[in-house]
């Protein structure tokens, strides 16, 4: 492990994956080697023994019927199969697709089966030979008989067996890929993830068509189940950040997972800090990027927004079209972007600071006006901010949650109040709202809305610090906060790898961007290995041009 | 886990107590102070100081504090004079504070004007001030008036909102490098150099009939000191002579008879470079000033046609010799006053110490009495203007 890398303490091992060779191309549909996963609370110190199932179907299902008892939506369909013989289908009714059960499981068994012998009714051949099944699989256990079920799969029981056969259908229809409503762009692709992990790993895959693209799956909660996959590409990412993030990752112990901010909270690296140490996106072309950067994404299911690791702190002043613009524009946007960052964080605490310590710094006729604007105001400056602050946040906050022909009256509301009735009240000064505003203003600016967050959360100290101790409280706040952000870890790397530590490759994406031709070496902050992206005369020339 | 909450819930609890403790001791709202602009000092008759301040008031200069109902001040000026007596400029300015409900700020003067009577006395005391309290800027213009001191605030700004701007853009027009606080004491410090200063004085006219009199400030010409004394002020030529020789003179046009006819031309210099070099030979020292310059022409009421004649280099002459003779006037004057604010000991001092150290007890009088001027202009006319041929005189009367 890497010295960087904090070592959590093992905890009991929960989830294990079960062979991991075959999980990665799985494809529409979930897998029946995930189904034999050890999924229920289990003792410490490994698995326990399970319990196997029975021969006889009564008693099969009278376990079923105590472990679902209270569960409206099971469903036992009983079958009498050729020769007087007994099975049952056990399902939960919407987490299958009826109509695929019906035509590859029930029509076949009930009419066109014809077993020679007793053993053709053996689920081991069941599965393997007799039913047009896409995805049938052998279970022996009832705890996987129990997964299976609630992972909305069909168990099918035959009379007189000790194994059942667990058929997966479609997963029934999601919602269809749309674009990301949080990450639009002008030029690039117009898709995103949905709620649906198949469908993003399936949106991953068509973007990184090679085997070298692994997808290690965990079920995380004992209640949800959630799939969360580790996606990397083998052979860029660092081997020994993978086997952290695993670690990480195997050592969840929770009772659901319903968002991947459950997760981002339980593995980080420093979960008191301000500053996100995960970036997420909506967007497979953003994720696919960071992963031939040599990063690693996990994907939940149920979320569109997938996690990528590491991070460093310039990643969220990267938007994705950065990449897909040509590179002048981006040179002036990322220029404007820092510009901007600096605004939202310390134009407040600079207005204060220098207002109440510091009017020696300002040009006189600026001083005057000011001064006049300030004539009437009762409020000191620092109270003056923080009621500006507070209510621009506070409506910002309230356009958020309304729906959208509300918020419209919100915001003509908040333009009113802040803007006019504050200024004419003489409760606030003019000067103030136009800071108040450029710092709104320059805090959508910055691409990631968690970095926006930060910065959001830390103009607040900052402000006060100014008020209290003027410019001298400012750079104690700026360089509490440049050291914060020096002893920052992602997984290892460093949160301002690139400018310190200082790598000649990595610094020059940072606050420019090159152009294609120039970005010869992948960041060696994460890839270790295979650092080359591309040849090194790329640059088109004339010359180069076939006529 | 308890025990590292409580531990910060302790030290979120200390954050929160400092700023009640600090109490923010020396925060000063910028609605709570009198920022003085400009400033005045002046010597009594009984041998005090009376300073006089300005303050702009916000409230009237400014259209934006009108929303929230203004400040106080009433009447139609957009400022507030005010002058006081004190044996110090220091007292003066605390007794000036018992007259105002905000908090003097001296950061923002951006002028100060020496009246008459105290720049003959001595300016080292003010000078002293200037560069002992912080607030005070070394960036501050500095004036000298013709006359009270206090009559210049006084004095109406027609084009500015205060007189301090009126001041402050008149004083920074002055020169190429206007006077500062910085300068002057830089002058004063100097080995065989001494500062001067612009001069402005007050003038009254009575524009059309004289129903109503208006006072304005006019850059009249410069202060010439001997070490901290003011000891004449010059104007005119002498000054523009002066200002030629330090370099220091803003855009000079040079008017002369047209050379051989009737009429004259105006040549606007453009760009021109001083250098002022002395020579010692055995126990004498001489200085030579050197002008190159390039200008326009201007004006022309001759006849002569100046395009690709003989007559640019005549005129390029008479302009040069203009230019020689208005140097030289004035390095005359300053020698009569025994001041050299041109800094030509100086150099004497930077060249030929021991000449200097033998000499340095009273040098006004062995050494720069004695040193012989010599004036040498180049001027390059490079540009007759856009008229090849003066208008309106017909062809048969054009003189090459």
């Amino acid at each position: 492990m890497k010295s960087g890398v904090r070592i959590r303490p093992r905890r009991r091992a929960q989830v294990h994956t079960p062979n991991p060779g075959g999980m990665a191309e799985r494809e529409g549909g979930t897998g029946g080697d995930a189904a034999s996963g050890e999924l229920a609370p289990s003792e410490p110190g490994g698995r326990s023994p399970t319990k196997r199932l029975h021969r006889a179907l009564e008693d099969n299902l009278a376990v079923l019927h105590q472990l679902f008892a209270d569960c409206s939506d099971v469903q036992f369909r009983h079958l009498e199969l050729e020769a007087g013989r007994a099975a049952a289908l056990v399902y939960f009714t919407g987490m299958v697709e009826l109509e695929e059960l019906g035509v590859e499981a029930l029509q076949p068994l009930l009419t066109a089966f014809h077993p020679h012998t007793v053993g053709d009714y053996d689920p081991r051949q069941l599965a393997g030979r007799s039913l047009p099944v896409a995805q049938a699989d052998v279970v022996q256990t009832v705890d996987d008989v129990v997964d299976a079920i609630v992972l909305g799969r069909a168990v099918l029981f035959v009379d007189g067996f000790d194994a059942a056969v667990s058929l997966t259908t479609t997963s029934p229809p999601r919602r269809a890929i749309s674009e990301p409503e949080t990450e639009s762009v002008v030029r690039g692709p117009r898709e995103g993830f949905t709620e649906d992990i198949i469908v993003n790993m399936s949106l991953l895959r068509q973007k990184l068509r090679t085997p070298k693209l692994k997808s290690i799956p965990y079920y995380v909660g004992t209640y949800t189940k959630t799939e969360v996959r580790l996606v990397y590409v083998e052979g860029l990412a660092d081997e020994k950040v993978i086997a952290e993030a695993k670690r990480r990752i195997e050592g969840i112990e929770i009772d659901g997972v319903l968002e991947s901010g459950y997760l981002e909270e339980l593995i980080e690296d420093q979960p008191l800090s301000p500053f996100p140490q995960f970036q997420y996106s909506e967007r497979p072309d953003t994720v696919a990027a960071q992963l031939l950067e040599g990063r690693f994404a996990i994907l939940t299911n149920g979320t569109p927004f997938a996690l990528v690791a590491p991070v460093t702190w310039w990643q969220f002043l990267q938007a994705s079209e950065d990449y897909y613009e040509r590179f002048f524009l981006v040179y002036l946007v990322r220029v404007l972007r820092y510009v901007s960052l600096f605004i939202a964080l310390f134009l407040p605490a600079m207005y204060i600071a220098v207002t109440t310590y510091h009017q020696d710094m300002l040009p006189t006729n600026l001083v005057i006006s000011i001064a006049a604007a300030r004539e009437s105001i009762p409020f000191p400056a620092i109270l003056e901010a923080l009621i500006m602050e507070l209510t621009f946040e506070a409506l910002r906050e309230a356009g958020i949650r309304l729906p959208r022909a509300v918020g419209n009256a919100v915001s003509i509301l908040g333009a009113l109040v802040i803007g006019e009735a504050a200024v004419e009240a003489g409760i606030v000064s003019a000067p103030m709202v136009i800071i108040v505003a450029l710092t709104g203003i320059a805090s959508f600016t910055v691409p990631r809305y968690n970095a926006a967050i930060a910065i959001r959360l830390l103009r607040f100290p900052m402000m006060l610090l100014g008020a209290v101790l003027g410019m001298f409280g400012l750079v104690m706040g700026v360089m509490w906060v440049t050291v914060h952000l020096c002893k920052l870890r992602s997984f290892g790397v460093p949160y301002l790898s690139g400018f310190a530590p200082y790598k000649r490759q990595e610094v020059k994406d940072l606050f420019v961007r090159p152009p294609w031709w120039q970005m010869v070496y992948r960041p060696s902050s994460y890839a270790k290995q295979n650092r080359k992206r591309m040849n090194k005369q790329m640059m088109p020339r004339p010359e180069s041009n076939p006529q | 886990m308890r025990r590292w909450a409580a531990k910060c819930a302790v030290g979120i609890a200390a954050l929160a107590m400092v700023p009640a403790l600090s109490g923010c001791w020396d925060r000063r709202e910028i609605n709570d102070m009198a920022f003085v602009t400009a400033v005045a000092a002046d010597r009594t008759e009984d041998g005090k100081y009376r300073v006089t301040v300005e303050v702009p008031l916000p409230g009237k200069i400014s259209s934006v504090g009108n929303l929230g109902g203004g400040g106080g001040a009433s009447g139609k000026k957009a400022y507030f004079i005010d002058s006081t007596v004190g044996d110090t400029f220091r007292q003066a300015n605390a007794d000036e504070q018992r007259a105002m409900s905000r908090q003097l700020y001296f950061a923002h003067m951006r002028v100060f004007v020496f009246g008459e009577e105290l720049a003959r006395d001595d300016i080292a005391q003010v000078i002293d001030v200037m560069a002992r309290v912080p607030q005070n800027r070394m960036t501050t213009y500095l004036l000298v008036s013709d006359g009270s001191g206090a009559d210049v605030l006084n004095a109406e700004s027609t084009m500015e909102k205060t007189p301090a701007e009126f001041l402050r853009e008149l004083a920074s027009q002055s020169e190429r490098h206007p006077r500062t606080v910085k300068r002057v004491t830089e002058a004063l410090l100097a080995e065989g150099e001494d500062p001067y200063m612009p001069v402005v004085s007050v003038i009254e006219t009575a524009p059309g009939n004289d129903t109503s009199k208006q006072s304005y400030v006019k850059l009249t010409g410069i202060a010439v000191f001997r070490g901290p004394k003011m000891v004449g002020m010059l104007k005119g030529r002498e000054a523009d002579g002066v200002l030629w020789a330090l370099g220091e003179i803003k855009q000079p046009t040079v008017t002369v008879a047209a050379p051989g006819g009737s009429g004259y031309v105006s040549v606007i210099v453009t760009r021109y470079r001083t250098r002022v070099a002395v020579q010692r030979e055995g126990d004498r020292v001489s200085c030579r000033i050197t002008v190159k310059a390039m200008g326009t022409l201007a004006e022309n009421t001759s006849p002569y046609k100046y395009e690709e004649t003989e007559n640019l280099p005549k005129l390029e002459r008479e302009a040069s010799r203009e230019i020689a003779d208005e140097i030289a006037s004035g390095m005359t004057a300053l020698r009569e006053l025994r001041a050299d604010p041109v800094g030509l000991c100086n150099r004497v001092y930077r060249l030929y110490p021991s000449l200097w150290h033998a000499r340095k007890s009273d040098w006004r009088e062995s050494l720069y009495a004695h040193i012989p001027v010599q004036v040498h202009v180049e001027l390059d006319l490079r540009n007759t203007g856009n008229a090849t041929s003066p208008v309106a005189v017909p062809e048969e009367d054009l003189r090459s």
